[in-house]
């Protein structure tokens, strides 16, 4: 084995331990945690609830977490509004620090948003997300913030909807 | 409103986007580009010139569509004018690899590059429409569809205005530069000079290049 190849193999290696830091940092956790991070009893993605076409929820303890887009379906490289509410007992409560943040399978950057109180307990954020060229149109957001004191992660999938 | 990033973000972004998601699916247009403007034996500098070049005209039309994007405010009305470029552009990267990768693989074939068939004369013709310089290749396949360029592109319609919008793009372009620089080191000390793995690079060509066709073709 000469100096040269050698040196390929360290170059190569350095490469793939790039590859492999990035993609485990940035790859969507398989079984998604609920309410302070308790895992879900089914793992997948069939588990989270779908907001494509409807509002969802997750129940995290005595919290409903709710998230609902306009428009349903969302559409890529259009703008998108997302509402996020905490209820407790039917009532809204606060979620301090409350960001979302949406990922795929395939590396597309951070899509990171903070949430912006509204009305009757809802917070908001205006998203765009883009369109993978890969075919694959399944996103998942991940709603985080502090609720009733407990810091809370709730998960969804949604379906990318082509622009027209 | 839409969040922004800092133009630290954009190299960042370019940076961590190049290692996890421009090594799988740009390293073929690394490879092609050693291939095509590095002669056998030209050494390592020469290689890496090529590269720089093909980085530079790929940073300038990232520059350009950051301006673009910058200057819109939005990017909902670029998408629509990229999205049908972008698929035009993975067709005819697609054509030129897969022509590239048959013509490496023809010798395995008795009589296929052999001179007259219609396989040496459209290989021909594609070849002759591949840039004579790496930097025109670059500028050309900058426009390739990428869910990492259009997530920056996002980014950059939220800050508004063209000359930053170019310079986050620019940034950006830069970043993803060290992975797939590092590529075409690997390639140059590794691969390139040993038959059985070489064969085994314009396999890989071949393949992603009927990805590209695919891609573009299914939209």
């Amino acid at each position: 084995m000469t100096r040269y190849t050698l040196l390929g193999l360290v170059v190569l290696g350095l490469v793939a331990a790039g590859v492999y830091l990035v993609t485990s940092r940035s790859a969507p956790a398989d079984a998604p945690a609920a309410g302070g991070g308790a895992p879900m009893s089914t793992s997948g993605d069939e588990a989270l609830p779908d907001v494509t076409l409807a509002d969802g929820s997750v129940d995290a303890g005595d919290v409903r977490v709710t998230l609902s887009l306009t428009p349903q379906p969302p559409v890529a490289f259009a703008k998108m509004r997302v509402r996020v509410r905490a209820e407790s007992g039917g009532d809204p409560v606060a979620i301090e620090g409350g960001r979302v943040s949406f990922e795929m399978t395939m590396p597309m950057g951070d899509h990171r948003y903070s949430l912006i109180p509204a009305d009757q307990g809802w917070q908001t954020a205006e998203v765009v997300l883009p369109l993978c060229p890969s075919g694959k149109r399944r996103w998942y957001a991940t709603v985080e913030g502090t609720v009733a004191g407990r810091p809370r992660t709730s998960r969804f999938r949604l379906d990318l909807a082509v622009p027209k | 409103m839409i969040q922004t990033i800092d133009f630290v973000g954009f190299l960042t972004l370019g940076l961590l986007g190049g290692f996890g998601h421009c090594v799988g699916m740009c390293s073929p247009f690394v490879l092609f580009v050693s291939r095509r403007y590095v002669p056998p034996g030209a050494g390592r500098s020469a290689a890496f010139i090529a590269q720089s070049w093909y980085t530079t005209g790929r940073v300038m039309t990232y520059a350009v569509l950051g301006a673009a994007a910058g200057a819109l405010g939005g990017v909902v009305e670029l998408a629509g004018g990229l999205l049908g470029l972008q698929r035009a552009a993975s067709i005819v990267a697609g054509a030129v690899l897969v022509v590239w990768a048959l013509a490496t693989l023809s010798d395995l074939v008795p009589r296929l590059g052999s001179g007259g068939s219609l396989f040496t004369r459209v290989a021909g013709a594609l070849k002759r429409r591949v840039p004579g310089h790496p930097f025109a290749t670059g500028l050309f396949l900058g426009l390739l569809p990428c869910g990492l360029l259009y997530s920056a592109l996002i980014a950059a319609a939220a800050r508004g205005g063209v000359l930053e919008g170019a310079a986050a793009l620019a940034l950006f372009g830069l970043g993803t530069a060290p992975a797939l620089l590092g590529v075409s080191v690997a390639d140059e000390l590794l691969v390139r000079n040993r038959a059985v793995i070489n064969r085994l690079s314009q396999v890989f060509l071949l393949a992603m290049g009927l990805w590209f066709l695919w891609t573009g073709l299914a939209g």
